[in-house]
């Protein structure tokens, strides 16, 4: 019996012992072995404690596919305050879209996007149409000074535009790296501000 | 052995009775022999010395006890090195509270670097292990046995004119 201790003593330290609820989720939901990536924290927890994903329906609404019909953020200034607009892009979603104006009265402008969401579902990507145009990547570099917080991917996106244009934002699966469709959706933040240039 | 010579005693001298006394007379006093030479008044006893020898072990021997005694050693230190290996590796991602930090593929990594080392921990632990039971268990079945060696002591004297020479011999 003590020697059964003492055995186990010696090895007991050779086996990570990580608690539950320890780590948040990282890349498609992956977790220590034994645990399951939470649902609605994106923390590893056990099996048994696993609630599914979720969104609530304030931060999924209908109809905003396409950029023409995305969600409308106003009172945008020419140097303007930072509109953060958070919501789910769900596996049957195809897009979330957000659109907004430009002041006609700038000297000159610049839109400044990020969007940061969690690492452990399926990635997200940045698209930009212009005068109701047809959508395109939006991808710039982000600064050296913007960091993710812990578990979470930032995209960020610049682009010079003119007075008094229209555009939209939209965010859309980015088609990989989804569980093989069992994490295909997500949860965002969508940053947006003009600034000057 | 001792071995002395001894020069003869003269017999008592007869002493007749004087005629007309009808009483016997007294014995006279012996007079102490007359001896010219030395004269050994005790005798030299022999005691036999007996001694153990232990017996010596072949150098083969030594050299397969050595090996195999280093060879234990050696393969234990490797399994010290991969438990402790075993052991950085698992406290690294060891944690009871909240980390606020995001799984990955490395921390996988660091899990499986814990479990491989602790595997070859464990065999080399066990390796060792034989390896110095087979070592003690060697030092004791191929132990020589001791010898016993007895010696006999031979004392003697020799008397020369003047005094006496004493020698010792042993044989074994």
């Amino acid at each position: 019996m003590r020697a059964h201790w003492l055995v186990g003593l010696v090895f007991a330290a050779c086996s990570p012992d990580i608690a539950a609820g320890s780590y948040l989720c990282g890349p498609e939901q992956l977790c220590p072995e034994g645990q399951a990536c939470n649902g609605v924290d994106n923390t590893c927890v056990l099996p048994t404690q696993v609630e599914p994903f979720a969104c609530p329906d304030s931060q999924d609404p209908a109809g905003d596919d396409a950029p023409s019909a995305g969600q409308l953020i106003d009172n945008l200034t020419c140097v303007s305050r930072t509109s953060e607009s958070k919501g789910c892009l769900l596996q049957n979603d195809v897009a979330d879209w957000y659109q907004f104006d430009v002041p006609g009265n700038c000297t000159a402008v610049q839109i400044e996007a990020r969007l940061t969401f969690p690492i452990a579902y399926e990635p997200l990507v940045l698209q930009i149409s212009s005068m109701d145009g047809p959508a395109g990547p939006a991808e710039t570099a982000c600064p050296s000074t913007t960091f993710p917080d812990e578990g979470e991917a930032i995209r960020c996106f610049k682009l010079v535009v003119e007075n008094g244009s229209h555009h939209a934002i939209g965010l859309v699966h980015q088609g990989s790296e989804d569980c093989h469709g069992a994490c295909a959706n997500n949860r965002y933040t969508l940053s947006l501000q003009l600034s000057t240039p | 052995m001792a071995r002395a010579d001894q020069p003869a005693v003269p017999a008592d001298p007869t002493i007749e009775p004087a005629p007309g006394s009808g009483s016997e007379p007294a014995p006279p006093p012996t007079p102490p022999p007359e001896v010219d030479g030395p004269v050994l008044r005790a005798p030299i006893r022999t005691k036999q010395i007996v001694i153990d020898i232990p017996g010596e072990r072949s150098r083969s021997n030594k050299l397969a006890l050595a090996a195999t005694t280093a060879a234990g050693v050696l393969v234990g230190g490797l399994g010290l090195y991969w438990h402790l290996d075993s052991r950085t590796a698992s406290n690294e991602v060891s944690s009871d509270t909240f980390t606020g930090h995001a799984w990955s593929a490395a921390d996988e990594a660091q899990v499986a670097r814990a479990d491989r080392s602790r595997t070859r921990a464990a065999v080399a632990y066990s390796i060792g292990g034989a390896f110095i039971t087979a070592a003690i268990v060697a030092l004791i079945v191929t132990e020589p046995k001791s010898e016993q060696s007895v010696i006999r002591p031979h004392a003697s004297v020799e008397p020369t004119t003047g005094g006496a020479v004493v020698g010792g011999m042993w044989s074994f």
